[in-house]
This record gives C-alpha cells, sequence and structure tokens, in this order.
C-alpha cells in the first residue's frame, strides 16, 4: 500500500490510496492509541497538489522545491499540537521556508506529502470543512545519506503509524486554522479576447481588476473571495476594507502577484495588456470579461457567475435585470418624442460622449437621442457649440459630492435660449450608476429614463 | 618613458578606486532597491536570492527577480545613460548647465515617442525609432542653430536648446490635446517617467543599445579633457575636433533616445550626477566617464526605490523624484561653488 514508485521527489508520483482511506482501515486508531510512546522527531514537507503546481511554484521560478514544511517533531506532543495550530496557516503551509525551530535537535524523519486539498460540498460557510488528502510521498531517515527518492521509505510497518500520527495532526491543526485551499480539478475556461484559461474548479482567492467587477463579484454573493481590489472599488461598503491592488489603469503587479491569486478577473478596455501578460508569466490565471454595453454586461454577469461558482445567483440576477430592461423598454416605445440629450461628464473643459460608447446606449435605451454624434468616445466642447446643440435636456454627471456641480448648472441657466434651460430640464445624477457596468446600471438605466421620460413611470408604479 | 608609465599607471589605479568605490554604493542601493516592495523594505528574500537558499520562499524569489529585477537594472541604466549624456553635453559645450533634457535632445526623443505611441506603434522597434527620430533631429537643429550665431558662441547652443525644448513641450502639450483619454494617462505618465512596466526583454534591449555607446564615450573621454582645455590647444594636440564632437554627440542622442523611449523624461539627472562628481573626484574625464556611468545608475536607482516606498499607496513617478532630490540638492552646490 505504501510503495513509492516516484522517482522525482517534488512530484507525487504514484502513490496508491489516500489517508483518508487509511483512515477508514482503522488505522488511524491503532495510531492514536500509539500516542503514548514518543515520537520521532520529524520534518514534514508538504508538496502542493499537482493541479496547483503552478499557481504556487510560478513556472521559471527558481525554487521549486519545499512549498511548505512544519516541524512536527518532538517527544512532547501536548506542546507539539500547540506549535502547530499555531504554525499551520494558509501561508506558511504554501510559501513558508523551511521552519526550523531553534533549540531543537535536528529531524530524525523527513515526510514528503503531497496535499490536496478540496470541498466536499456547495455552500459551506468559507473556511470550514474542506476535506484534506494527504499522499504521503515518502519518508526519509535524516541520517541516511542516500538522496535517491526510491531508496527514501522501505520499512513500511515502522513507519505508517508514525506517518499517520503526523498527518492525523495536520489535519487536525487544519481544522483549528481553518486553512482554505482549493485544489482538485481544473477547468478550462475561454474568456471574452479568446483566451483559454484554466482556472480551479473553486478560486479562493481572487483579484478583482476593475470596480464594476468588484461590484459583479458582491452582487454574486461571492465578497468574501475578493482577496484584492483596485482603487475606487467603493460599492458595497464592505470592498473599501479589501487591499488596494493599484488602480485599475495602473494594476501594481507585486502587489498582486503577492496576494497569491488563483484568480485576476480583468476588463478587457482599461486594464493594460501588458501587466496581464504577466500576470499570466506568473501562473496566475487571469480571466477577461469585456463589459462594453448592456448585453455584455449580463453576460459578463453570467460569465463570473459561472467561474465563481454562482451560476444560480448570476441567473436571479440576470432574470431580475432583463425583466426590468424589458419593463423599461416596452415604457420607452411609447413614448412619442426621443428629447436630444447633452450628457456632460467633464466640466472643464466641457466632455461628452460620443457615438459606440456606453452611456451613448444607455441615453438612446432610455429614450433619448445623444446631441453628441462624434465618433471620438469622449469629445471637448465649448460652450458656444453646446449651445449650437441646442439640447432639450442637459444631464451633468457628478462623481463626488460636491457643490461645483450646482455651479455649472447655474451657469447653463444663464443661457435662457437653450431648450433645457426653458423647461428646466437640467440635471445632476451620480455617475457611479450610469458608467460603471454593474448589475445596478439597470437602476441607473431607470432613473435616466424617468428623467427623460417623467411621464411614462407616472401610470406604472414600480 | 618609465614617467609615462607611472602616470599611465597611476591613472589606471585611480579609475579603479574610484569605479570600485562608486560601485559599493551601486552594489547597496540596488540590493535595497531589490528588498523595497510596496510593504516595505524586507532583506529576508533577498538574501536567500543571493545566497541561493534552495529553500526560500518561491513566490518571493520569483518577485524579486522578474519584477524588481528588470525595474532596479531599468533605473540603473537609466541613470547612467542620462548623467553620461549630462557630462558628455557640458564637456563639448564647456557649458555647465548642458544636460540632455535641457538641451531638447530628451524633448525631441519624446515628442517623436509621443507620435509614436499616438500612431500605435509598438514600443520596439517602431517607438523606439520613432525617439530616435526625434532626438536626432532637434540635436542637428540646435547645431544649426547654434552655428549661425557665431557671436554668441557656444552660449548660443543652449539657448537654441532650451527654445528647441520649449518648442517641443509645446507640441507635446499639443498632441496630448488632441489624443484620446485612454492613451492619455499611458502618456501622462510616460512623460512624468516611469519604470514600473520595465521587463527583462526590455533591459536586454536597452543594454544592448546602450553599453556600447558607453563604451565610446569612454574611449574618447582624453579628447574631451584636451577640448576643454580650449580649441586650439586640442587641435594642436591632434584632436578632429569635428569628428570627435559628431561620433560623441551621436552616440550620446542615441543612448538618450533608446533610453527615453523606454523610461519617458526624467530631469535633473544628468546636471545633479556629473557635477557633483566632478566636485569629489576632479575634472578628469577618464575617471568621470566609468564614475559617472556607476554614480548615475546608483542615483537613479535610489530615487526608483525612494519612489516606490515614500506613498503608502501606488507610486510616485521617478522623474518627480529626480527632480524633487535633484534640484535642491544642484541649487546647495552652486551657492558652495559661488
Amino acid at each position: 500500500m505504501w510503495k513509492i514508485e516516484t522517482k522525482n521527489p517534488h512530484t507525487s508520483g504514484e502513490v496508491r490510496g489516500s489517508v483518508f482511506s487509511h483512515i477508514k482501515q482503522g488505522m488511524l486508531k491503532k495510531s492514536i492509541t500509539k500516542e503514548s510512546q514518543p515520537l520521532p522527531r520529524a520534518l514534514i514537507q508538504l508538496h502542493p497538489g499537482r493541479s496547483s503546481d503552478s499557481r504556487i511554484n510560478p513556472p521559471g521560478a527558481p525554487s521549486r522545491l519545499p512549498c511548505g514544511s512544519q516541524w512536527l517533531g518532538g517527544r512532547d506532543s501536548p506542546r507539539l499540537q500547540r506549535r502547530v495550530r499555531s504554525r499551520i496557516s494558509r501561508d506558511s503551509l504554501f510559501s513558508s521556508p523551511l521552519t526550523v525551530v531553534q533549540g531543537r535537535k535536528a529531524p530524525e524523519f523527513l515526510i514528503y506529502y503531497s496535499i490536496e486539498i478540496s470541498y466536499v460540498k456547495d455552500n459551506f460557510p468559507l473556511r470550514e470543512n474542506p476535506a484534506i488528502r494527504l499522499e504521503p510521498l515518502g519518508f526519509r531517515d535524516i541520517h541516511d545519506k542516500s538522496q535517491d527518492p526510491a531508496q527514501w521509505t522501505t520499512n513500511e510497518n515502522s513507519m505508517k503509524n508514525r506517518a499517520l500520527y503526523f498527518v492525523f495532526i495536520l489535519i487536525a491543526a487544519r481544522f483549528y486554522c481553518g486553512i482554505s485551499i482549493s485544489y482538485g480539478e481544473t477547468q478550462s475556461f475561454t474568456d471574452t479576447t479568446g483566451c483559454t484559461v484554466e482556472l480551479p474548479d473553486r478560486p479562493l482567492r481572487v483579484v478583482s481588476l476593475a470596480p464594476s467587477i468588484t461590484e459583479i463579484v458582491f452582487s454574486l454573493g461571492k465578497g468574501a473571495l475578493l482577496a484584492g481590489v483596485t482603487r475606487y472599488s467603493d460599492y458595497p461598503e464592505e470592498a473599501k476594507k479589501l487591499p488596494r491592488v493599484g488602480s485599475y489603469i495602473r494594476p501594481e503587479l507585486e502587489t498582486i502577484v503577492n496576494l497569491k491569486p488563483d484568480l485576476c478577473l480583468a476588463v478587457k478596455d482599461g486594464n493594460p495588456k501588458k501587466t496581464i501578460q504577466r500576470l499570466k508569466a506568473f501562473g496566475i490565471p487571469v480571466y477577461t470579461v469585456s463589459p462594453e454595453g448592456i448585453d455584455t454586461i449580463l453576460r459578463s454577469i453570467k460569465e463570473i457567475g459561472g467561474l465563481l461558482n454562482a451560476k444560480d445567483e448570476a441567473q436571479n440576477i440576470t432574470e431580475k435585470m432583463s425583466t426590468q430592461l424589458a419593463f423599461i423598454d416596452r415604457a420607452v416605445a411609447q413614448a412619442p418624442h426621443k428629447p436630444l440629450i447633452f450628457f456632460q461628464i467633464g466640466i472643464s473643459p466641457i466632455v461628452s460622449v460620443g457615438k459606440n460608447t456606453f452611456l451613448n446606449e444607455m441615453i438612446q435605451r432610455a429614450g433619448g437621442e445623444n446631441a453628441v454624434t462624434s465618433p471620438r468616445p469622449y469629445p471637448r466642447f465649448s460652450k458656444e457649440q453646446v449651445l449650437a446643440l441646442a439640447p432639450e435636456i442637459i444631464i451633468i454627471t457628478s462623481m463626488a459630492r460636491n457643490d461645483i456641480f450646482e455651479v455649472v448648472k447655474k451657469e447653463w441657466e444663464s443661457w435662457p435660449s437653450l431648450p433645457a434651460v426653458k423647461t428646466k430640464r437640467i440635471h445632476v445624477v451620480d455617475s457611479d450608476i450610469l458608467d460603471r457596468p454593474t448589475p445596478r446600471v439597470v437602476d441607473g438605466l431607470a432613473m435616466l429614463t424617468a428623467l427623460i421620460h417623467p411621464t411614462l413611470f407616472k401610470e406604472t408604479p414600480k | 618613458m618609465s614617467d609615462a608609465h607611472l602616470i599611465q599607471g597611476r591613472l589606471v589605479r585611480r579609475i579603479f578606486t574610484v569605479t570600485g568605490l562608486l560601485s559599493l554604493v551601486l552594489a547597496l542601493a540596488v540590493v535595497i532597491g531589490l528588498a523595497t516592495g510596496p510593504s516595505g523594505i524586507d532583506l529576508g528574500p533577498v538574501w536567500d536570492l543571493l545566497t541561493g537558499n534552495a529553500q526560500a520562499d518561491g513566490l518571493q524569489i520569483a518577485i524579486i527577480e522578474r519584477i524588481r529585477l528588470p525595474r532596479v537594472l531599468m533605473a540603473l541604466f537609466c541613470g547612467a545613460v542620462l548623467s553620461l549624456g549630462g557630462l558628455v553635453f557640458q564637456a563639448l559645450l564647456g557649458n555647465p548647465l548642458a544636460e540632455p533634457y535641457i538641451l531638447g535632445i530628451s524633448g525631441g526623443a519624446a515628442t517623436g515617442a509621443i507620435i509614436g505611441i499616438l500612431a500605435g506603434l509598438a514600443r520596439v522597434p517602431g517607438v523606439s525609432l520613432t525617439a530616435f527620430a526625434g532626438s536626432m533631429a532637434t540635436l542637428f537643429l540646435v547645431l544649426y542653430l547654434a552655428r549661425g550665431d557665431s557671436r554668441a558662441g557656444r552660449d548660443a547652443m543652449l539657448l537654441s536648446g532650451v527654445m528647441v525644448n520649449a518648442f517641443c513641450s509645446a507640441v507635446i502639450m499639443f498632441l496630448i490635446s488632441i489624443s484620446d483619454e485612454n492613451k492619455l494617462h499611458d502618456i501622462m505618465f510616460w512623460l512624468m517617467g516611469d519604470l514600473s512596466s520595465a521587463d527583462m526583454p526590455q533591459v536586454g534591449m536597452v543594454a544592448i543599445l546602450v553599453l556600447p555607446c558607453f563604451a565610446i564615450i569612454f574611449l574618447l573621454s582624453h579628447k574631451m579633457n584636451l577640448m576643454l582645455m580650449g580649441r586650439e590647444m586640442a587641435r594642436s594636440m591632434g584632436v578632429s575636433i569635428r569628428q570627435t564632437t559628431l561620433i560623441l554627440l551621436i552616440a550620446t542622442s542615441f543612448m538618450v533616445s533608446a533610453m527615453v523611449c523606454q523610461s519617458g523624461l526624467m530631469g535633473f539627472v544628468g546636471l545633479v550626477v556629473p557635477h557633483i562628481l566632478r566636485q569629489i573626484f576632479g575634472s578628469d574625464h577618464r575617471v568621470l566617464v566609468p564614475a559617472t556611468i556607476v554614480g548615475g545608475g546608483a542615483f537613479m536607482v535610489i530615487c526608483d526605490l525612494l519612489a516606490r516606498w515614500v506613498p503608502r499607496e501606488g507610486e510616485i513617478p521617478v522623474g518627480v523624484i529626480t527632480a524633487i532630490v535633484g534640484a535642491p540638492l544642484f541649487i546647495l552646490l552652486l551657492k558652495r561653488r559661488a
């Protein structure tokens, strides 16, 4: 049963049976009864499971060796357990260098394990109840000078009970400390840029590279998976507490790599391609979404839901959004007239939105007509040009809560020749729900429609 | 004969002592630079890397090798190139204010590079070539303008350089004002000097382009000494002034433009480093050229690590640090001299 056939100490090789199967066979019980006898000093070295190899040891990294080593030996088991409990943590397990406990004698044995942890069932509270699977790779007597791994373990009977005892401690320690790393099968996804991404079936450390993605992940109820977000990720409130990894235009490579994510969610427009490439070179899977329009937002939510095992949530959200969208579409279809709208997103200089932008789509979907027909995405305007466009409605988006937008509104109101001024239709709106491609965009659209067609919603209260 | 030998030997020793001394500073700066991350300075992983500790944390080592090392090397080259550029220009023009940035060489390269970026060219070779074209164009423009007015002499070159630089800045501002928002951010960071996106292939390319220029300039360093003694003197010593000047100018603008298109604009480096070193080690260019390369590298590596370390979140463009550190240092130096 414990025959080791591996030739390479760094990969798990062929090992039959898992620790669990041994435990089931009652061997654990036997080993616990032997607790009273002194334990040998041993050092357990954990190697990541095969599937996760590239995530912990990026390809090309110099040290592909022990990813986690834990001193487990000693002749005083209560203290030993305490030590293990306090020392094994998610990080030490997978990235700490060899832990040499001071004042201890050199280990008598090295025990090599391959580790695989996977989740047994859905909907567990995070960091609880993952099944841990430890596969012994071999034992080595430290005094045995032979470096050939094939020679490591020979004496089955004397070794395995001790080894199992350690494994038991390890599992106990795991439950105390709540290591949560999901390993297991990887899945292949093809993202919107056409790149194939190998992802763990249950990513647990996700870095979001845009505020909109952060919002989508939270809306799917998976905010707890986020290990890092970009600056300006300010919705919902919990997002503000997460570690920052730079802005979405300039994500900080080093900070992201340091977070050891098992998935990065990027946006096609905005995140620099070079950073994405370099992240991938570190073995970090990057999935790119491109939420450019309302339909693609729905698709992105579904995609992210699929990645994070939140398909049902994604389905619920997108269905709700679709219903709301259909409602708005029906209402807008009854509108007799499409007013000309000037959408102001910049104050000095005056900047508006051209064709082929997200906001242009929003204006049209809300039953308005963009006064700007420029092919450039964010054209600049002078006051004179705006006056010449004669918009019926002016909408100013505000990024911050300050009075400057009211001042801008006052300035427009000093031009009574503007149709928008005559009918008093200059509005200041919150930009976040309008220009962030998130589930909230439907609320933004509803608000915009209500501004453009105030009469439409009167008879059908929401 | 033996006297000449003795002097030669003394010079070689002096070159080695000075360069060795500065190399120590540089090595220290590099080590600290490698140890500086977003979470502060941690020497442990660098030590592991240097000692080849097989048990070291693979992730930290990878971060150092693949993110910080290219960046530190890029800073090193950048400082070396810009400082050496300053030294050469100061010697050629006999003017302590000369520097690639002030002479408009950097500005020309920047204009060329921005045109390249806006045209959607790749960094290599597209943008590099437009940057080089830009710097050569400004260089010849400056040379041409300076030649026309012989009365002002060498000052004319500086003056026309300043004007060309002002013109380039205006062109850059114009290009920025008509460019798209999404390219704008790139360009702005680049204008302030930015090393954060450096990777190994980039560093390798810069090294290939820049190291031969270092060699050429070092070989011509004695001629620079002679030229500083006056044109007549130099000519009588057998220096072909036209040829030497041309080679030095082309080599310098070539390496400056190769650098600028990777790192962006950084001022004051070429002014501060040569002047400080000249004050400490005297004005023999045979000593100064290697000293400037190593010292300039160290200066920039330190500025870059400050740029990463000072702000609590994110980082400051390096160009801002070089100017903030460089300008007061320079003023202090001028004051002391006066």
